[in-house]
Order: structure tokens, then sequence, then C-alpha cells
């Protein structure tokens, strides 16, 4: 391929430059594309092929999963269902020190579980959990830290948006797969943000609660028992194939829905403006993995995948090194990046590499996945950490200091989920969806 | 020129909103149609792909009037005349208007042409061509958008020094 190096160049050097003048991620990939196909095509045959190309790169029902999804965590933003969930969570483990906290990180998870959004669990359990810490006394910029660093469970518990976003990228990694191997990940990803929340609790004296009575937590958990069932409904229904992803978040839809006419906390006046902002983000996202599927077809047709893992594997043949290598660099990715256009770019450049390795497709998923959900949550690009700042109205520089503790534990456990792959492989393994 | 894109505004939200739901709806019905009445999703997954890429590309012109496409601001926001923003702010409108006239719109428009005799295979009464309209729409919309971007941008750096401090 005499041209390689050219294709290779034009993407490297125009894409940031695009970027750094302000315009839209999706249309620097697409001019940065197709600068580099003008190399092999007349502006004919270039413009036909790009637009068949997004054409092509929107036209799938699996990605049809993503605004369901988006909808469903958008009404359930909307209250009820996350107000019982907390009730859930506070039953659960109000003996932990740092009790309202404690609260706060499993009531994420569970949001998580359900919508599939860390962005709208940091917004709808912050935004509820807030005020109550505040009275109770607690330091708002820890507990603000506590609700951020540990509302990135949610991408990582199934059903996840960005799993689905990978499965795409990495050419049909089965999203049933990957929805398994995101649960041990994720709930360890929990269980670790609660770890520095004793010790903030300790050194600053916040008690545990007494648990209630029986008769106070057993209706509570039934009053939650509506939302844990979409739970099993939109999972338990995908890994048993009862029905596919993308059928199981229309279901979600539907479900949430419901719920919150139930619960009187939805009104049918309030459903267009919740439709259209399940548009917007949905054409964002969208529209951006159409047009990287122009670049997705130029970097392969200039085989660039290859071209980059063989020219890392001369450099080492080490596997931890390489491993160690791409996780830095996917991190540092994350700092800069949101996690679509990441996985997007990345994900088939990176993806050979890890293979050549011998490591399984749906396990780099999760490790991609959990290193880009890190990102989330640093500036300069976080959108996790940006959300959780403003439902508590806090400066950015407020809570970078609470949040350190949580990025060592965090960054010890990515090293766990790199270098043990039964972390993310025994549950899909067990349920029988991977070798 | 504010009324139009006002209106442009309503009409594709009014669109997307619908295509939303009733998105929901087609998809809802296909696991009651197989569960309930064993009935096939050929059909009902073809229309729903067709009104999602239709939902898409709607919404990304709409986004493109409203500036809502993600990008990475850090960059244009560490330099602080205003005049040097204003100018990275026209040359990335520019740079779009162009991305969306070449490819949306003029290979849209090529691809709708080069189709137009396929039939689906799913719905057989659409054309393949009939699908593809949605680029060249979204190219079209999205055009119209930029000029409106650009337009202002123009007007903003035209917009003589001294009055910078009052319209902040």
């Amino acid at each position: 391929m005499a041209n390689a190096a050219d294709i290779g160049l034009i993407l490297l050097i125009s894409i940031p430059i695009l970027l750094m003048i302000g315009v839209p991620i999706s249309v620097s990939m697409g001019i940065g594309s197709v600068l580099a196909m003008a190399t092999i095509f007349t502006f004919d045959r270039m413009a036909i092929t790009s637009a068949q190309r997004i054409f092509a790169g929107i036209n799938s029902f699996s990605l049809l999963a993503i605004p369901f999804f988006i909808l469903a965590g958008n009404i359930m933003t909307s209250g009820g269902i996350a107000r019982r969930l907390i009730n859930f969570a506070k039953a659960l483990i109000c003996f932990i020190p740092g009790s309202l906290m404690q609260t706060n990180i499993v009531a994420n998870m569970l949001f998580g579980a359900i919508s599939g959004s860390g962005v709208a669990a940091a917004a709808a359990i912050g935004g509820a959990m807030g005020p109550q810490q505040k009275a109770d006394g607690y330091d708002p910029k820890v507990a603000a830290a506590a609700n951020i660093a540990s509302a990135p469970a949610g991408m990582l518990i199934p059903p996840s948006n960005t799993f689905i976003i990978y499965s795409l990228a990495s050419g049909g990694s089965s999203v049933a797969a990957l929805f398994m191997a995101g649960y041990i990940p994720g709930i360890l990803w929990g269980i670790a943000c609660m770890i520095p929340v004793v010790f903030f609790a300790r050194k600053a004296g916040y008690k545990a609660e007494r648990l209630a009575n029986f008769r106070t937590n057993f209706k509570t958990t039934v009053e939650a028992i509506p939302a844990l069932l979409m739970i099993v409904i939109v999972v338990g229904g995908i890994i048993s194939g009862i029905f596919t992803p993308t059928e199981a978040s229309a279901i979600a839809v539907v479900y949430v829905t419901i719920l919150s006419f139930a619960y009187r906390t939805l009104s049918a006046s309030m459903i267009p403006a919740l439709l259209l902002a399940t548009v917007k983000t949905t054409a964002m996202i969208i529209f951006m993995i159409g047009v990287s599927s122009i670049m997705g077809w130029i970097m392969a047709y200039a085989q660039i995948p290859n071209i980059i893992a063989s020219s890392l594997l001369s450099i080492t043949d080490n596997p931890i090194l390489i491993m160690i290598i791409m996780n830095i660099v996917i991190l540092l990715l994350g700092f800069v990046m949101d996690p679509t256009p990441a996985i997007l770019i990345f994900a088939p450049i990176f993806l050979p590499i890890a293979t050549s390795l011998g490591i399984d497709p749906i396990h780099f998923g999760v490790l991609m996945v959990f290193n880009l959900c890190i990102g989330t949550i640093t500036p300069p690009v976080g959108p996790i950490m940006f959300v959780g700042c403003r439902i508590a109205e806090l400066k950015i520089e407020d809570v970078i200091k609470p949040l350190l503790p949580f990025f060592a534990i965090l960054v010890a456990l990515l090293m766990a989920v790199t270098f043990i792959p039964e972390l993310s492989l025994a549950l899909p393994r067990a349920a029988g969806l991977v070798q | 020129m504010h009324t139009i894109k006002h209106w442009v505004d309503r009409f594709l939200a009014t669109i997307c909103i619908t295509l939303c739901g009733l998105l929901t709806v087609v998809v809802t019905w296909q696991v009651v149609n197989r569960y309930v009445f064993n009935g096939a999703g050929a059909l009902t997954e073809e229309l729903a792909k067709i009104m999602f890429v239709w939902l898409v590309l709607l919404g990304a012109a709409l986004l493109f009037g409203e500036k809502g496409h993600m990008n990475i601001g850090i960059f244009v926001d560490a330099f602080s005349s205003k005049r040097l923003k204003g100018m990275f702010q026209l040359s990335a409108d520019v740079l779009v208007l162009l991305f969306v006239v070449a490819i949306l719109l003029i290979g849209g428009l090529d691809a709708v042409d080069r189709t137009m005799r396929q039939t689906n295979a799913a719905i057989p009464f659409l054309r393949t061509g009939q699908i593809y309209m949605a680029l060249p729409i979204c190219g079209a919309f999205s055009a119209y958008y930029c000029l409106y971007n650009i337009w202002n941008d123009i007007l903003q750096l035209l917009r003589p020094v001294s009055a910078e401090g009052e319209a902040k």
C-alpha cells in the first residue's frame, strides 16, 4: 500500500488541527477522512462513498438501543424511581460510616443498572442526595466527590450504551457478553468508592445510622421492587435471548413510562420535552458514529490498525508492558475525550494489538470502557464531573482534592481488571456467551 | 432571518419528536407481535431502521443550528482575545458548511440518484433512493443553519471594538 503513510499522516495532522479550531468532533473526523480519501478517489467518488458510509454507519438496528436507553434515563430523572432506589440503598448499607454518602454510591450503582448512563445517575441521585447530606452536616465537597466518583459505575453495570458503541466499533462483539462482563468490574467500582468514604467519615466523625426496624425496611424494599424488576426484565431478557438489546431498551422505555405515571412524577405534557432532549443527545452521538465510519473505512483501506499494531509489537513483545502502555494511552485519551469518540476512533486501532496478545475482545472492551470511565470524572473533559459539580453548585477546583483518593483506588482497580481477565470473563463464560 | 430559523427549528423538532415517539411504538410492537401473534419482525425492523436514520440526520441538522454538536473548546478558550475567538468560530463554521455541502448534500444527492431504481427488500414499495433522501435533506438544512451561523459570526466580528464592553 504505497499511500498508507500519506493517509495516516493526513488523518494525524488534520483532525487535531480541526479539533483545536473548535470544529465539532464529528465534522473534524469527517473532513480529515475525506481529505485522506482525496488521495485515492476523484471528488465525485469521494463524496458519494462518504455519504453512503455515513448512512451505513447509522443504519443499524443495534444502535437503536442507544436512544431508548437515553430516553429511559431521561424519564427516570424526573423523580419517583430515583427516590425509591435511594431509600432502598439506604436500608441496605446505612450501618457503614458516612451512611448518606454510602447510600449515594449504592444508589448510583442501582440507577446505572437501570438507566445505563453515568451522567443521568450523577444528576438524579446526586441532586436528590445533596440537600439531605448538607442538612446532616456533611462536607458538600466530599459528598460531591463521592457522587461523581461512583456515578461511572453505571456505565460498566449493564445496560450500558458505552458497551453498545464498543460492540459496534470492535466489529460486532456480542452485546450480551459485554453486558455480563461489565457486572463484576462495575460492582467493584462502586465498592472501591465506598472505601475512601469510610476514611473521610472516620476523620470528620460522620456516624453510621442505626438499622431501621424490620417493618420499615420491608416497606422500603417492597416499594423499590417495581424499579428493581426492570433490571431483571432488561438484562434477564437479553441474556436469555427473549429479546435483542434494542427490543429490551424499548421495553425499558415503556416500563419506566408506566411506572413514572403510576408514581405521578410524569405527566403527558412533559413527554415532548423529554423526547426532544433524547433526540438531541442521540443525534449528537449517532451522527458522530455515522461520520466515524468514513474514517473506519479509510483506515481499514490503508491498513493503519495493522501498521500501528506491528510497529508497537516491534518495540516490545512483552504483553504486560504493552498492556500497561495501552492502558496509559487510553487513560490519557479519556482525560481529553468523551468515551464515545474515543471508542470509535481507538477501538479499531487497539483491538488488533490486544487480540494479537491473546486478549479476549470482551475483556478488552471492559478494559477500554473502565479506562474511559475514569476519564469522565477528570478534567479537562469530564462530563460526569461537570454534572456532579453543577448539581452541587461547586467549582471543579473544589472537588479535585477530595477526588484524589478515589482516583488512586480506581487506578489500582484498573490494574486488577487489566491483569485478572476472570473479573470480566467469568460471568459471560458461566452464561455460555464466551469461549 | 431569526423568524425563519425559529420556524425551521420548530418544524425539525416536531418531526424528530414524532419520529422518536413512533420508534418506541414500532419496536415495542415488534416484541408484542412476535410473542403474541407469532409474526415476523423483518418489516418492523426495517421500518425502525429507516425512521432511526431520518431521526438522527434531521436531529443532527437541528443541532448544527444550535451549535449543539460536541466539540473540544479548551484550546480556543485559552485565547483571551474576543476577536481571535470570533475568527476561530467563523473558520470552524465555514469548514462545517463545506463538509455538509460536499458530502451530505452533493454526495447524498448522488447516492439518491444512483439507488432510485433499487427497491427495499423488506418494504417493496419503497426505493432505496427514497430512504437515502435523508442525506441531502439533512445536508440542505445543515447548510442553511451554517449560513445562518456564519452570518452571525461576521456580524459579531464587524461590531466595532468599542462596543465589546457593552456586549458582554
